[in-house]
C-alpha cells in the first residue's frame, strides 16, 4: 500500500469578516500520492482555492485554519512554526497561480525572481543559480532562455509568463506542485501546451500535482483522483473514471449534465436550479439541498457526513442511491 | 430552406496604430476584421469562434454599427446598413440587440432594473406610456426567471447570473429579430451557464430569434449554433454546418482548436490523439506572410508562406481557406 505524501483531514478554514464568519472551507478530506494528480473541482466560492492557500498557510489575516490537520512528511502543517513552514513553502510544496501577471513581481526580471528562489532554498551561488534558471526556462519551452531571463514579466505573453512561473515553481524540485486554475486565463491552444508541459515535467520530476479548476474537461484530461467541492465541503471523492462514469452525489451528477460536450449532439443541458449560496448565509442541513432534485425533509435538518459508499468512493449525501435510480432511468431513456 | 436575415459581405475593420508626440502618424494598422463574409438565417444561430484577438467581437460590434466598418456591406433583411446615418439606422436598431459578456459593465449602476428594462421600449416607442412599459417589464422578468419585485432593485444587488438575466430581459424587451450574444456566459459558473443557455434556446423556439453567438468555448458553440465560422487573425478560416465541422474539421487550425478542447469524459479524452500547436497567436500588427497560420501549422507547404489561401467552397455546406484542402 502506497503512503500518501500529503493527508488533509477535516480541514476547516474560516474567515472572520465584519459581516460575519465565512466558512470558506468547512470539511475537506483528501490524500495526495507521489507522482499523481489530484483534482479539486467546483464552482466559484466553493473553497477550492482557500484549500490550497491553507495547505501553504498563505491565507490573509482574516482567515484561520480552525480545525483539521494537514500532514506532510510526518508533520502537521497547521501546527508547525512559521519558520519551518517557510522552509517547506516554495521548496517542498510550490504553487502556480491563475494570473501569472499578478503572481510575478513586475519590477524584477524573470531571471532575478527564479534565482532568488533557488538561492533561498539551495546552497548555490548566484552564477550557478543563474545557469540553473536558464536551464529551467529552456525546459519549460521558453525560446532563447539566455535572452528571456533578462526580460520583465510584461514583456512575455500570457502563455510564456505561465511557463516562467512553472519554471520558478520547479526550481527547487518540489514534491508537490499546487496549480490553481493554471490555464483559465489562457486560450485553449495555449492551455493544451501548458497542460502537456505539466504532465511531461510531472513524469520527469515524479512530483504530485494538486490541480484546482472549475473545468470538468481539464479534470477529465489530467486528474487521477478528484475531490468535488460545494459550499466549502468535499461532497464527492474518488478516482477520475468512477467520478465521470458513476457519479453518486446529486451535485456532481447535475454538474456533469450541465456542461455541453464537444463530441456529441445535445438538445438540452441539465438545469441545476438556483445559484451557489452566499457563504455568509449557508442553508441548514446539506448545503446543496435547496438546489437538489432528490432532496427530502431530512436534508434540510441534518448535515450528511462524507462516507465511503463503495470501496474508495466517498459521497456526502443521505440519498445517493436516488441518483443511481435516475441514472438507470436515463440509461433506459436512451435505449 | 430558411431565409437569410443578415448578410455580411467583405466586412473590414481596421484600427490605425499611431505614433509620434506632436504629429501623430499612422504607422501601422490592426486589421481586426479583414474581409469577413457570412450569413445569419432567420430563426437560426451563427457562431463566430476563435481565440482572443481573432476579431470575433469587433466583427459583431461593426455589424451593429457600434463602430463603423472600414469597408464592406451589412445587409439586414436586404437593406445595407453599412452606410446609413444615425437617424436612418434607428428603425433597424430596434430590431437588433446585444447581450454583452460582462453584465456589470453593461448595466448602468445608477438605474433600477425597471429603468434598465423599460428604457429601450420607451425609446423605440413600443409602448404608449411608462405604465404600460412597467407592466411589460413585469412579464419580461418572469420570462427570464426573475420576479416582478426585482424591478425596483439595482444591478449590484444581483448575482452575475441574475444580472445576465436582466441584460437578456432588456435585449428581448423590444422584440428584436436579431440578437448578438457576445460571450454571454463566459463569466458565469457552469451550472448557471446551463440555465442561461437553455433560456436562449427556449426564446429562439418561441420568438424565432436569430442569434450571432460569439464565443471561444467550442463545446458551447457546438451545443448552441447551427452554422459556425472559425476565425484566426481577422479572417474566417473555415465555415459551415456546425455538426459537420465538429465531426470532421478540415482546416488545420480548426483541427487543432477542437483537439485542444478537453472532453469531460476521462475515457474518451485519454484515448484522443491530440494536436499540440507550437507557439502563440502572432501579433495582429505583423501578421505572417502567406497564410497567417503557417508558422504554427503542422502541415505547412512552400506555397503557404507566399500566398494567403482563398476561402473556397468545397462542398454544399463548407468553406475552407487552406492550400491543402481542395
Amino acid at each position: 500500500m502506497k503512503q500518501p505524501i500529503l493527508t488533509v483531514k477535516n480541514l476547516r478554514t474560516y474567515f472572520y469578516t465584519e459581516d460575519g464568519i465565512v466558512k470558506a472551507v468547512d470539511g475537506v478530506d483528501f490524500e495526495v500520492f507521489q507522482g499523481e494528480t489530484l483534482g479539486i473541482v467546483g464552482e466559484s466560492g466553493c473553497g477550492k482555492s482557500v484549500t490550497s492557500l491553507s495547505i501553504l498557510r498563505i491565507l490573509d489575516e482574516k482567515g484561520k485554519i480552525v480545525e483539521g490537520s494537514i500532514i506532510f512528511d510526518g508533520n502537521d502543517l497547521t501546527k508547525i512554526s512559521e519558520e519551518s513552514m517557510r522552509k517547506i513553502r516554495g521548496k517542498d510544496i510550490a504553487m502556480i497561480f491563475q494570473e501569472p501577471m499578478v503572481a510575478l513581481n513586475p519590477v524584477f526580471t524573470i531571471g532575478e525572481q527564479i534565482v532568488e528562489a533557488i538561492v533561498l532554498h539551495q546552497k548555490v551561488d548566484e552564477t550557478t543559480a543563474k545557469k540553473m534558471a536558464v536551464d529551467l526556462l529552456r525546459k519549460v519551452g521558453i525560446p532563447e532562455p539566455e535572452k528571456r531571463i533578462n526580460e520583465y514579466p510584461h514583456e512575455l505573453s500570457g502563455g510564456m509568463r505561465q511557463r516562467a512561473m512553472i519554471a520558478m515553481a520547479l526550481s527547487c524540485k518540489p514534491k508537490i506542485l499546487i496549480a490553481d486554475e493554471p490555464t483559465t486565463a489562457l486560450d485553449v491552444t495555449i492551455q493544451a501546451q501548458i497542460m502537456e508541459l505539466m504532465k511531461q515535467l510531472q513524469k520527469e520530476y515524479g512530483m504530485a500535482i494538486i490541480l484546482i479548476t472549475h473545468d470538468m474537461g481539464v479534470i477529465a484530461e489530467n486528474a487521477d483522483r478528484v475531490v468535488v467541492m460545494y459550499a466549502g465541503k468535499a461532497v464527492e471523492y474518488t478516482d477520475v473514471k468512477t467520478l465521470f462514469n458513476d457519479p453518486k452525489h446529486p451535485y456532481t451528477w447535475g454538474l456533469l449534465h450541465a456542461i455541453p460536450r464537444l463530441d456529441v449532439e445535445q438538445t438540452r443541458l441539465y438545469n441545476i436550479p438556483g445559484i451557489v449560496p452566499n457563504p455568509l448565509k449557508f442553508p441548514s442541513g446539506c448545503k446543496f439541498h435547496p438546489r437538489c432534485e432528490f432532496a427530502q425533509e431530512k436534508c434540510s435538518l441534518e448535515e450528511p457526513e462524507l462516507i465511503e459508499v463503495v470501496n474508495g468512493h466517498f459521497v456526502r449525501c443521505f440519498f445517493w442511491e436516488k441518483v443511481e435510480q435516475a441514472k438507470k432511468k436515463e440509461a433506459g431513456d436512451e435505449q | 430552406m430558411s431565409e437569410i436575415l443578415l448578410q455580411v459581405l467583405n466586412l473590414k475593420k481596421y484600427f490605425p496604430v499611431k505614433q509620434g508626440f506632436f504629429i501623430k502618424r499612422t504607422v501601422a494598422e490592426v486589421k481586426a476584421v479583414d474581409d469577413v463574409s457570412f450569413e445569419v438565417m432567420k430563426g437560426k444561430t451563427f457562431a463566430l469562434v476563435g481565440e482572443s484577438g481573432c476579431g470575433k467581437t469587433t466583427a459583431a460590434r461593426t455589424i451593429l454599427r457600434l463602430t463603423d466598418p472600414t469597408f464592406g456591406q451589412i445587409f439586414f433583411n436586404g437593406k445595407d446598413l453599412s452606410k446609413l446615418k444615425y437617424k436612418e439606422l434607428l428603425p433597424y436598431r430596434k430590431r437588433m440587440q446585444i447581450v454583452f459578456q460582462d453584465p456589470m459593465g453593461s448595466l448602468n449602476p445608477r438605474m433600477t432594473v425597471a429603468q434598465i428594462v423599460t428604457e429601450p421600449m420607451l425609446f423605440h416607442g413600443i409602448v404608449k406610456n411608462r405604465k404600460e412599459a412597467y407592466d411589460r417589464a413585469k412579464t419580461l422578468m418572469q420570462m427570464v426567471g426573475l420576479r416582478p419585485f426585482h424591478l425596483d432593485r439595482y444591478p449590484h444587488q444581483f448575482s452575475g447570473g441574475q444580472r445576465q438575466r436582466i441584460a437578456i430581459a432588456r435585449a428581448i424587451s423590444i422584440e428584436p429579430d436579431f440578437i448578438v450574444l457576445d460571450e454571454p456566459t463566459s463569466s458565469l459558473d457552469v451550472s448557471v451557464q446551463a440555465q442561461i443557455v437553455n433560456m436562449f434556446l427556449d426564446f429562439q423556439d418561441r420568438f424565432k430569434f436569430s442569434y450571432l453567438f460569439i464565443s471561444h468555448n467550442l463545446s458551447l458553440v457546438r451545443f448552441i449554433s447551427h452554422t459556425v465560422g472559425i476565425m484566426y487573425l481577422g479572417r474566417i478560416v473555415e465555415m459551415g454546418d456546425t455538426d459537420e465541422i465538429f465531426e470532421e474539421p478540415l482546416h488545420p487550425y480548426s483541427k487543432a482548436l477542437l483537439s485542444a478542447t478537453p472532453i469531460p469524459d476521462p475515457i474518451v479524452e485519454r484515448a484522443r490523439k491530440r494536436i499540440i500547436l507550437t507557439g502563440g497567436v502572432p501579433s495582429p500588427i505583423k501578421r505572417p506572410d502567406g497564410c497567417f497560420f503557417n508558422p504554427r501549422c503542422p502541415y505547412k507547404m512552400d506555397i503557404c508562406e507566399k500566398e494567403y489561401p482563398e476561402l473556397r467552397k468545397i462542398s454544399e455546406n463548407r468553406r475552407v481557406a487552406c492550400h491543402l484542402v481542395k
